[in-house]
């Protein structure tokens, strides 16, 4: 759905009030197009991109058990940011609860927490070094030292769209270096 | 998308009934309302009323704790509502860090203003049952309304309303219990209806369902 989020919160709104009267149609739609915009939405929130998928799936299962809690007169996007918002702290609790897995795991939540764990260093610098020298830059700058977009746009002479389009295309490259290909 | 996204997606389609949205009116809140009272009523007409009511009606200090402990009943009711529909909203926060805020308010100008040098700790488990059986009905209604909906924070809620219980039932102590001294005010009221609080977290995890 390639809207901006005011087109979205009037879309999904018709098609709420809709399915709230019983509208299957209307109810397909809805969870289809929830379904690529939580995606969109999961992808800046969660690092771990396979998990998305299912944390995606909790929260349809979520708006389908809250769906008389609605009200036509509320903002949709509050309404539906809320669960989405819980739905991820719970993923987010519920990975602490594996704690064997719990390191990794939230190391790929967390991308200050990466930085800490030794064994994961050593790969990530290795991935970081493959990078071209300007995603190498920013990358480290946005991601590692956790500087503002605008401060690395204004240090780099470099509008702030473009350092965040180059930091994207870094993550893709990383993605894949240390992707299960390896 | 996913096969298996599409499946879900198709069962929860299937599974779609016409739903009646919730919504809370003023005729909710004054029933709590209206239950916490008859709850303090029948306490006073069980216990009768405290021998110095009538010297307390003109102490400034206890008209301000009752009137602390209305608001934080009031407070209290309208954060549980609030915080039972999902929302980012910041003014169901707000409330909520109003109604906590009031309570401490509470608990610091009851042991200030107390004037009463004797220090008598003295049997308090009538206070402690009385709080408890004024609490039950209030929340257990304010519980009932909110069951409807979808709580996603359901500690917070649990917290809220069994503050809005012990409201009543404090209120119901203040009406009863003519033992004012600090340490008897701390003992047997105010350290028992924070337990009941407290309690009202895994109350409300058993009884309100998870998003």
């Amino acid at each position: 759905m390639g809207m901006n989020l005011f087109e979205n919160e009037t879309a999904f709104q018709q098609l709420m009030i809709k399915a709230q009267v019983g509208d299957r149609d209307a109810y397909y739609q809805l969870l289809s197009e929830l379904n690529s915009f939580l995606s969109n939405y999961l992808r800046k929130r969660i690092f771990d991109h396979n998990e998305i998928e299912d944390v995606s799936q909790k929260i349809l299962l979520a708006v389908h058990k809250s769906l008389n809690t609605y009200n036509k007169d509320k903002s949709f996007m509050s309404w539906l940011i809320a669960i989405t918002e819980y739905k991820i702290i719970d993923y987010i609790r519920s990975l602490k609860k594996h704690s064997s897995l719990a390191d990794s795991h939230l190391a790929t939540l967390l991308p200050s927490s990466v930085y800490m764990n030794t064994d994961l260093k050593i790969d990530i610098d290795r991935a970081i070094s493959s990078l071209s020298a300007k995603e190498k830059t920013i990358f480290t700058m946005l991601k590692i030292e956790e500087q503002p977009v605008s401060e690395v746009a204004k240090k780099l002479n470099l509008s702030e769209a473009n350092v965040k389009v180059i930091a994207h295309r870094a993550c893709i490259n990383l993605k894949l270096y240390l992707g299960p290909q390896r | 998308m996913k096969e298996n996204t599409k499946n879900l997606i198709q069962k929860l389609v299937d599974q779609l009934k016409p739903v009646k949205v919730v919504k809370y009116s003023l005729v909710d809140f004054i029933k709590v309302v209206m239950v916490g009272l008859l709850s303090v009523l029948a306490a006073v007409l069980i216990l009768g009323l405290r021998k110095d009511f009538n010297q307390q009606l003109l102490s400034t200090r206890f008209i301000a704790e009752n009137l602390l402990l209305l608001v934080l009943g009031l407070a209290a009711i309208y954060s549980a509502l609030s915080l039972s529909i999902p929302s980012i909203d910041d003014k169901s926060k707000m409330t909520l860090f109003f109604t906590i805020t009031t309570f401490l308010v509470l608990i610091i100008f009851s042991i200030l203003t107390e004037t009463n040098p004797f220090v008598y700790l003295g049997h308090g488990l009538s206070c402690v049952s009385e709080i408890l059986a004024i609490s039950v009905l209030p929340a257990a209604i304010l519980f009932f309304i909110i069951r409807r909906a979808a709580s996603l924070k359901r500690d917070l809620i649990g917290f809220c309303v069994l503050v809005c219980g012990i409201s009543f039932g404090l209120f119901g102590a203040q009406l009863t219990c003519a033992d004012s001294t600090p340490l008897h005010i701390i003992i047997w009221h105010i350290f028992p209806s924070i337990l009941i609080m407290v309690a009202g977290v895994f109350i409300a995890k058993i009884i309100l369902k998870k998003v």
